[in-house]
Order: C-alpha cells, then structure tokens, then sequence
C-alpha cells in the first residue's frame, strides 16, 4: 500500500542525526566506561599478570582470573578485616545522615510552610542567604571547638568514636538546599487539601501524618540519593574529624585515601578490588533508583 | 455562465492546489486520508472538525512542518512537497503564538527580517544618504542645523550621538553619520543655506562618479538600469528599513505602546496579536493559523474574530484556519472543509454547508444549537413515520430514495466482490461519518518497548484480522441496502431547530396532523426562545420567537414541513433528501 | 450556650500560642545544630582571626586584632606565599575547569538530544561517574596513569611519561591533564541538568523560527541557547563553587604526597588543620586566610550571577517610534527635548 516515495529532506536529516548522535555517543561511552572496566578487570587480574601485561583491561588468560585481592582484603595480613569495618562505618553513619536529614527536614518544612508564627519569612530569608555564605570559615573553628571539648571530657574509646560520629552526622542534617527542596515542594501542595481537612477537623498531627507525609514521597527520595551520595562521598569533614584516630575508625572514603597518592601504588590489584567493592553500595542504590535519580537531578536544573 | 465555463474559471485561478494528500505515522497510523483541494487567491478556508480528525496535521503538511506521505501540493504550479518551510511562502500563527520569550514585541515581529535576506534596490552608496539628507533640508534646514550642532557638541558617545540625531531628524543612522562628520570637518556656525550649499556639492560630486561608471539612477538613487527598473540585490534589512517596517505593520495592530515589553508581560490578546504581525510582516502570499483564538476568553475571542476577518480583507492573503468551534467556521470562511477521522467529509461554502450538509455528520456537527435527529420510518410511496406524525414526500421523495438505494446497493456489491484497498478507504469515509469507526479502534501496530520488545520477538504474533473484521461490515451493510430498497425501513430524519413550527395550543382549536407536547425547558435568549420538549423518546430543541411568552405550562403544537426535514440513511450516513 | 466575646478571644489567643509553641518545637532541633554547629564556628572564625590563637596552649592566646590578616597580605612570608600560590591555583583551576563542565556536558546532552536508540542506557552510563566517591577516582586515575611502565595509558602508548608525579619544574602539566580530565569525566550532573533542559525547551519555538526563515544555527542561537538559560546558569553557579573548593581532586591525584605543589587553598587550609600540634599556633593565622578566601569566593560568586542576570539597556522603542512618526517631527522633537532639559 506505501508506495516507495522520495524521502523528504527532514526526514533524511532526522535519520542521519540518528544515527551520527549513535555512533558519537557509543564510542564515547565506551571511552567513558573504561576507567570503570579497568578497576574491575583489574581487581581480579593476578599480581604476575599486572606486572606483565598491564595494557589489557581484563585478564590475559582464564588462569589469570584470580579472586585473591578479594579475600586478601578481608583476612590478609595487616589488612585483616578492616575493609569490612570500613564499610560498615560508612554504612550506618550514611544511614543516620539520611534518617537525620529527612526528619530534620520533614517538621522544619512542615513548621516553614504550614505553621504561621513570627519570624518566619525572616526565618526563610535568613537561610536564603546563608546559602551564599563560605562553608570554609567554619571548618577550622569547628574542629577546633571538636577538639577542645573532647579534651575536655574524658572518654573511654567507644564514648570517642560515637562522639566523632556525632560531630560528622548531626550537622549533615542541617544542609540548607535539602531543607529549601522539601519546603519547595511543601509550598506546592494546593493549601485547599490542608485547609478542608483542618475544617474536618483534623489537627497538624493528622495533616503531617496523613496527608504531607505520602505526598511528599518522591521529594523524599530525592533528598535521601542526595544524602546518601553526598555522606558517603564526603572526604573533608571526616579525614579532618578521623585524623590521628584508629583506622579502623575511618570510612571507606577517608580510608581509600590510603591507596591514593604516592603510598599506595605498589599494590595494584588489592586497592582496585577494595574500589570496587566500596563501590557495590552506591551501584545498587543507582540501579535500582537509576531513572528517577537522573530525573531529580534534572528538575532541580529546570526550576532555575 | 454555464458550470463548465464556472469550473474552468475556478481552474484557471488556483493558487494553492492540494492533490490527494495522505498522512501515515510510522507506527502505522493514517491521520490524513485522501485530502484534495483547491484553493484560489484571497480565500479563507477554515478546516473545521472534532478533535483528532487531522485538521492540524493537514495544516501542518501544508506548512511543511511535517512530512507528507503521498500526494502533492502545487503553489502556482510548483511543487512544494519537498521544499523547506521558509522557502514556501507562507506565514503561520500557532495556538500557542510560539513567541521568542526573550526578545521583546519588536523583536520578536522584526525577527524574519532580521535573519533573512530579501530582494531590494541597489542604493548608490554615499550619494544615496546624501540625497536623503538633501531631502530633509528641503523640508526643515534650520531645526536640522540647531539638532545637529547640538549633537555635535555633546559630550556623548559617537554612536549615541548618531542614534540620537537620527531619531531627531528621522533620517537613517548612516546618513546621520556622514552629516557630523562633515560639521567636524568643516565645524562652525553655517547657516542652513550654507549647508544646503555643502550637500548639493557632495550631490553633484556623487552623481559625477556615478555618471563616470556608466550607472544610472532614480530620483531617490537607487541604481537603474536602462530600462528604468530598479537593479535587485539579496542583502539584509538595515536597521531603519527594519524599523519603518516594524512600526508600520505595530501601527496596523495597535501594538505601539508594547514594543518593548517582553511576552511575559503580556496578555492574551496582545500576544496572539504580536504573532500575527509577525506573520504580517514577512509579506507572504499565504497565512496559516492553527487555532488562534482557543486561549482566549469568550468575549476576545468575538472581538479577535472581527479582526482577524479585517485583516484578511486588508491585507488580502489567502488564509488557511484551523477549529474545531463551528461557529468561527461559519463567520469567518468564505470556504468550509469539514473534516472527521482524517477523512473530508464536506467542501463548500457557509451556506452550503448549513443548508445542504453531505452526510449525517456534517449536518450535526455545523449550526447552534445542532440539529435535532430523529429515527423515522419510511414507509412506501414516499411517506415518512415520525412516532405517530405522518409527512408526505410524495412522488418526488419515493424516486429520489429508490434511486438513491439502487445505487447504494450497486456500490456496496462492487466493493464486496472486490475488496481491496480502494474499497477499504471508502467503507473507512463511510464509517467516519456515521460514527461507527471505533468498531475496530486504531489501525497499528504498538511498538513495544525495552525488554517486552525482546519478548514479543519471540512470542507468536496473532495475526491482524482487520480486514476480515471489514469486509464482515461490508457484508452486513450490503444486505442492510438490499432490504431497504424493497420494504419499510428506518431512516434518520432531521431537522434545524428554527424550522420546527411552534404554535401555542388554544383552547377548541383542532391540531390533527400536529403533535401537541409540553415543553421541558424554555430557555430566553433576550429575542428568542430555545424550547426543549421530549417527542419520539428524546429532547428536541426548537427555535421560537420572543414575541409571545411561553413557559413550560403552555402547551405547544409542533409540527414538520416536508421542504424542511433532511433524511439521511443510516447505513452510510449520506443524505438523500 | 453562649460564649461570650472574652472567651473567645481567649480561646482564639490560646490556640495561637499553641501553634506558635507547636512551630517553635518543630523548627528547634533543625536550629538548634544549625546554630551550635555553623553558626557559632562561623562566628569564632571570626573572632579567632583577630587572636593568636592556640588550642594546646590556651595562656598563650591573646588579641592581636588584624595582625593576622596583614601577615596574609605580606608578601614577603613564606606561608603567605603558599597560600597565594594556591590561590592561583585555584583561578587557574576554575578558569579551565569551569568551562569544560559546562561545554562538554552541552555537547553531550546535544547529542543524546537527537534521541539515539539506546537512550538511556547512555544517559546512565554519562551519569554514573559522578556519584562516585574523588577516592575511588584517584585509585582508579592513579593507577592508569601510572608514572611507570605498567600504568593502563602508558601500556598503551608504549611510553613512560610521568604523568602525576608533577615536580615543580616539570610535567606540571601533565598532572593538571590527568585532574581536569578527571573532573571532566564526573561531569554527571550538569549532563543531566543540561539534557533535560534541552528537551523542555518548545517544539513549537523551533517551528515559529523555522517558519520565519531560520536555519540549524539561528535556531540554536535564537530558541535553544535562550531556552537553556537557566539550567545554564545553575550549572555554572554549582561549577563554579565546586571548582574554588576544590580539594579532591589534586589531594588524591598525585604521586608525590609531600612536595605537592598543585595545591588549592581547601588543600592548604586542611593540611594545617591535619598537622596537629605542630600548627596549631597557627590558628588565628588560618582562621584568617580562611575568611580571605571566603570572601574571594562570595565575590566571585555574586560577580557570576550579576553577569548572568545581565539586561541589555537601550532606547524605548515606543521613544523612538514617538519621535519618528510625529508629524513635524524635528520642531516637536526640539520641544520634546527642550522641556526635558528645563
């Protein structure tokens, strides 16, 4: 029934961007994954194979395949169950960062937007601008007030590791583009919802409970990836906070730092498998989240 | 004059020839079927239909916005289908005005001329601003004089004193220029005879060089050529050619005092006026608009409506409008394309088209309130059975309808036996206008997506039975046909609400023939009445002068004119009285 | 049962102050640690700055008002040079870097703009480096570009270039490749910004400007670039905050820990506060520059904005038409002019 007819030029046009934009982007993004391709065939390639033939990004030979960096940093001598601990670290401490965020954020929002009080546009204005404020002139005073005060008590070591987490989880609760996203999208819900409940009767308990809380699932979300991503990956504050303590204290991305610079290169395979296995969290949170984090990262840039 | 002599006439004018277009998505969608028009100069033809019946599809093919799959479109006897949007000649005013948020209304109407390049005079090069200038003294000298010493010795930049004494004196930028240049060269206090003295020179020296390169020029020193036409080059707009124009065309819209603001600033109608001077400005034969009015308020629609009908008269384009409100298809067009489901259902003028609608569709659809449809019985010799009320058509009704069944019945056999392609298009038309094509939902297939896509390659496709499904309706139609032409059978019966007759019932007065009912609902309209009454199990509405007040206790007569009942069949849809 | 006006107002004042308590008792917590842990160390940066300040010796700490700060500005002082070597560093850093996040993300997003199949596989996979810890990234980027034979890219190439082992009158350059390829690299986030914006931006714009005689470039410059403005804009802001806090990045990529001389101020300032003891009689000094480089970045920030918000300024046009359509133009012009003058 279609006859063959002469393309029209758009048409020639759409289908040459096609496939032009195809082939760019795929040789690009092979370019781009091979850092990654490289930490994992890397870390199972064995130590003779990487003096050898370090130009191949997997192993050279099925002998080659080695799972020894793997267990050699669960239970090798002088690295023996550290990197386990590492990640544990990591894990609850990012963990407590996002439980603190989000509930730092969920009744100071609600407070912000559904609760009239004095102050309150002072309040928001006030956090507006401190946005644009350093962040770096208050980091040597802080570790200076930190150290001081644990000077000052005496504690036992597990008293000194949960006050150093102490230090690194509360204030992450307090950061000002997670608390103005989820007022943004408080200020979004349409007042009549909250204003014929407060007219059937309902308190603020019932309206926070059962009507902001679901809504808001998706803001939710966001600012957990946010946290997670941002606790997790943090380096500053926490070599600053872990400084001088045990290793064993330490999280995995102040630890890893070890690995880095002029100290850790003679061991190849171990520090990559360590990589990737400090990556496995952040790989599993992105693929199961994968699209709606890019769309969150997204609509921050589109509200401009 | 005879058809034949009209027809060539109207074939002789077409400017905008449509020939068979087609529209079939990739997914296998058609959204346009068969669409053939002429258009001749200075028409405005509206495309009016439901939404999704591919009215704006259609325009858009014409604009070249999207690609035609089969068919051709001959402006003047070129081909279009595979020339680029800009090279078509045609402006278009979209519905949601499209403008550049960033530029403000000047910009935003300047832009085509800004970015294009058109056709225009040669200028002589200096000789040009200063026969310009000459101009201006001969109108003024002194004020030019006072203004451009003033202008000289200011403190200002060089360019915002140029700019400055251009607008003062209305001359162009350039010419500006070239003058404070001269009083630098020669400075002091001359008066204005004296500088008219100067540029005469400077005139004459430049026609001297003129004459010794063997040019000519007009009065206004464009560059000629011996036959006294002016020599044409591609170049862009000045600055204050664009603005001449820009104000000229601001002027027509009342858009003056919005030439600096930004869209944003704006409202509706002011909008949707800075997209048609846009459309306006560039000088094309051929306008399009793609439902302008619908994000408007009820009472600037009306006012927009008026105005736009003004400017076409104006500026005489011929202009292609897309609605879906009948009632702007029936003020505004001198031509009306009704369209349903991709398929034209009707072409004609306004009169036309309300008088002596095609098919079932056509006349629901066009006219406020709508006609009233009713199902009747036709019954032989040419008497139609209307729940009780008998309407005589006589002879005259009795040939038209076996004339018309018998050729029906012939049609619909022909396609039976033969059921191809051609067939399938025509039982599709038949079946957008009666309404029935979602007996079969969307001709397509739907691409999966991702992982089902690898699935579904394995799975085993059922195979589409769609013309089977087709050819069944087909078949049933045809028996349909072959019973009607041979006994009593029903028809649709309708007719517009003006032309029921109403009388009020009074006492001892003898109405057989007539039906006497009590209305439902009286609607006042201030001078006339829309009377909603229950006859043959639904609500009819009928039009009734103000003059006598009814309300809904009266009780009423109605009754039918043969001469003003239209009586489609309902197998096909298509009118045949 | 009636209630009388007073009990009204009383029970209308009442539940005011309740929602005023509630309000209080929500929002304290968040105020409270913002309070205890921003705002008070912000504040002692201040004061900190005015005072020779030692933690461990704290009879040794004394007013010493703006000392400190004239130390910074002294040329002359060994420290002072570091720290404003590392400024430099750090515009250096910021005017390479900052550019590259924004262009190559745009020409990315551009490409997958064109809607390839595979879409969103190559948006994931352009996403994923940046939300992977800088650590991780120096392990990886240290060990491809290894400075010996048996790093990935001299493997390749079959060389044996140092590629981070940046002494400081050498292969300088080398080092800031590899540190703005890696930045390069976890440019994420602008891509994904930049993309989405890319798509909102109309269809029907690009057809008004396609009508109107526009072709691939004017349609680019006219409809997307305007379009694109403010995902532009933040992405610039975050850039450029990134890159003038720069720390990981060059503190995880380099071979030779001690003598590292690409150094950020962020990288200055944590090596004093890591040393401990030994420079902590510097306090007061970095609680100093750290305010200095504070205000550079606030400075520079509020500058970028201002650039970005900028509106051209011309004439009115309603002026302009006024004055060329009056009849008369020049005599009523002068009138015009003259009472504006008076």
């Amino acid at each position: 029934m279609t006859k063959k007819r002469r393309r029209t030029k758009s048409e020639r046009i759409r289908r040459r961007e096609k496939i032009i934009s195809f082939i760019c982007l795929f040789v690009i993004c092979v370019i781009w994954s091979i850092p990654l391709l490289y930490m994992l065939g890397s870390s199972f390639k064995s130590d003779i194979d990487l003096q050898l033939h370090p130009e191949k990004l997997f192993p050279s030979s099925w002998d080659e395949w080695t799972l020894k960096h793997y267990t050699g940093f669960l239970v090798r001598d002088g690295k023996i169950d550290k990197m386990p601990i590492w990640m544990l670290n990591s894990l609850w401490s990012t963990a407590a960062c996002i439980l603190v965020t989000v509930l730092f954020d969920l009744i100071t929002a609600y407070a912000l937007v559904f609760l009239k009080f004095k102050g309150r546009n002072g309040i928001i204005k006030f956090l507006f601008l401190w946005m644009a404020v350093p962040g770096v002139i208050g980091t040597a005073p802080g570790f200076v007030i930190f150290s001081q005060i644990r000077n000052a008590l005496q504690m036992n070591e597990t008293a000194t590791y949960l006050y150093i987490y102490f230090w690194l989880i509360v204030p992450s609760g307090t950061g000002i583009f997670n608390m103005l996203l989820m007022r943004n999208f408080f200020l979004s819900i349409p007042p009549d919802i909250v204003d014929s409940a407060k007219s059937d009767g309902a308190g603020h308990r019932v309206i926070f409970r059962r009507i902001v809380c679901p809504l808001a699932r998706s803001t939710l979300l966001l600012i957990v990836l946010f946290t997670f991503t941002g606790s997790w990956n943090n380096l500053v504050w926490p070599q600053l906070l872990l400084s001088g303590e045990d290793s064993y204290w330490q999280t995995v991305t102040v630890a890893l730092t070890g690995y880095t610079g002029g100290s850790g290169w003679g061991q190849v395979g171990v520090s990559m498998a360590t990589g990737v296995f400090s990556l496995i969290p952040i790989i599993i949170v992105f693929v199961i989240t994968q699209n709606k984090m890019i769309d969150g990262i997204a609509s921050t840039g589109l509200k401009g | 004059m005879s058809d034949q002599v009209i027809q060539q006439k109207a074939e002789e004018n077409v400017f905008l020839c449509l020939k068979h277009l087609e529209k079939i998505y990739p997914n296998g969608e058609k959204a346009v079927h068969d669409f053939s028009l002429d258009i001749s100069k200075e028409e405005f033809i509206v495309i009016v239909g439901p939404s999704g019946c591919g009215k704006s599809t259609m325009l858009r093919m014409i604009a070249g916005l999207e690609d035609i799959t089969s068919g051709d479109i001959y402006l003047e006897g070129e081909l279009l289908n595979y020339k680029p949007s800009k090279d078509r000649k045609m402006a278009i005013v979209f519905q949601s005005y499209a403008l550049y948020p960033q530029m403000n209304v000047f910009d935003n109407i300047a832009f085509p001329l800004t970015i294009n390049k058109y056709p225009m005079p040669v200028r002589c090069g200096e000789l040009f601003f200063w026969g310009e200038i000459q101009r201006k003294l001969a109108q003024d000298a002194d004020a030019v004089c006072k203004a451009l010493r003033e202008e000289a010795e200011s403190r200002k930049s060089k360019r915002a004193r140029a700019e400055k004494f251009a607008l003062r004196c209305g001359i162009s930028a350039e010419a500006a220029n070239l003058l404070l240049e001269l009083y630098r060269e020669c400075g002091g206090t001359e008066t204005g005879a004296d500088w008219k003295e100067k540029i005469a020179e400077k005139v004459e020296a430049g026609k001297r060089e003129l004459a010794e390169k063997g040019a000519a020029a007009d009065e206004e020193y464009y560059l000629v050529d011996e036959n006294g036409k002016h020599l044409i080059e591609n170049r862009k707009l000045t600055a204050f050619e664009i603005k001449q124009r820009v104000f000229e065309t601001a002027e027509k819209l009342d858009l003056v005092p919005y030439l600096d603001k930004l869209p944003r600033e704006l409202s509706g109608g002011q909008m949707q006026r800075v997209a048609l001077g846009r459309a306006i400005i560039k000088n094309v034969p051929i306008f399009m608009m793609d439902e302008p009015l619908s994000n408007l308020d009820a009472k600037l629609r009306l006012t927009m409506r008026s105005e736009i009908v003004k400017l076409h008269h104006k500026i005489g384009a011929t202009t292609i409008y897309v609605t879906h409100d009948q009632t702007e298809a029936m003020t505004m067009a001198t031509r009306i394309v009704v369209m349903s489901r991709g398929f034209i259902q009707q072409i004609g003028t306004p009169k036309e088209i309300y008088n002596d609608p095609a098919n079932i569709f056509v006349a629901q659809f066009i006219g406020s309130p709508s006609m009233n449809v009713f199902e009747a019985q036709y019954e032989k010799d040419g008497i139609i059975n209307l729940g009780g009320m008998k309407i005589c058509g006589g002879e005259k009704l009795r040939q038209i309808h076996d004339e018309f069944y018998k050729n029906a019945s012939k049609e619909f056999e022909a396609m039976l036996e033969n059921f191809d392609g051609a067939a399938q298009e025509k039982l599709l038309q038949i079946l957008s206008c009666t309404g029935e094509s979602k007996k079969f939902g969307k001709v397509g297939v739907k691409k999966e997506k991702g992982l089902k896509k690898l699935f579904s390659l394995f799975k085993k496709q059922p195979a589409e039975n769609v013309a089977d499904k087709q050819a069944e309706i087909v078949r049933e139609k045809c028996g349909q046909l072959a019973r009607y032409t041979n006994s009593d059978h029903k028809v649709l019966l309708g007719i517009r609400p003006e032309r029921v007759l109403i009388e009020k019932c009074e006492e001892g007065k003898d109405y057989t023939g007539r039906s006497v009912v009590m209305p439902t609902v009286c609607e006042l309209l201030g001078g006339e009445y829309n009377i909603h009454f229950d006859f043959c199990g639904q609500d009819v509405v009928a039009n009734f002068d103000a003059k006598q007040t009814i309300s809904v206790n009266d009780r009423i007569a109605v009754s039918f004119l043969p001469e003003d009942i239209f009586l489609f069949d309902p197998v096909t849809g298509k009118r045949f009285f | 049962m009636e209630i009388s006006a007073n009990t009204k107002e009383r029970q209308r004042k009442a539940a005011k102050r309740r929602e005023h308590f509630l309000a209080l008792v929500l929002i304290s917590p968040y105020f409270i640690v913002f309070l205890l842990f921003t705002v008070i160390p912000f504040i002692m940066g201040f004061v900190f700055s005015f005072m020779q300040y030692n933690p461990y010796m704290p009879e040794q700490n004394e007013f010493i008002g703006f000392d400190s700060f004239a130390r910074i500005f002294d040329f002359g002082d060994p420290i002072s040079q570091k720290f404003w070597s590392s400024f430099s560093t750090m515009l250096v850093f910021s005017a390479v870097n900052v550019p590259l996040a924004i262009l190559v993300p745009l020409g990315l997003a551009y490409l997958l703009n064109m809607h390839p199949p595979g879409y969103k596989v190559f948006r994931a996979i352009l996403y994923l480096p940046c939300i992977i810890s800088i650590t991780i990234v120096g392990i990886i980027f240290g060990n491809m570009f290894a400075g010996s034979s048996s790093g990935l890219i001299n493997a390749w190439l079959g060389t044996e270039i140092k590629w981070l082992s940046g002494r400081p009158w050498e292969n300088d350059f080398l080092r800031w490749f590899v540190i703005v390829l890696a930045n390069v690299w976890m440019c994420g986030g602008n891509f994904v910004i930049l993309a989405a914006a890319l798509r909102s931006v109309p269809k029907s714009l690009n057809e008004a400007c396609e009508m109107d005689g526009g072709g691939r470039w004017e349609r680019f410059l006219y409809v997307t670039l305007p379009g694109i403005k403010p995902a532009v804009s933040i992405c610039l802001f975050n850039s450029l905050i990134a890159n003038l806090n720069l720390y990981g990045g060059p503190y995880v990529l380099n071979e030779i820990d001690n003598e590292s001389l690409l150094v950020t101020p962020m990288m200055f300032i944590q090596n004093f506060l890591l040393g401990g003891a030994a420079y902590a009689r510097q306090t007061g000094f970095l609680c100093a520059a750290a305010i200095v480089f504070g205000a550079v970045v606030m400075l520079l920030s509020m500058i970028e904005r201002r650039a970005m918000d900028a509106k051209k300024r011309r004439t009115s046009y309603a002026e302009e038409y006024a004055l060329i359509k009056g009849e008369n133009s020049l005599a009523e012009g002068e009138k015009e002019n003259d009472e504006k003058e008076a």
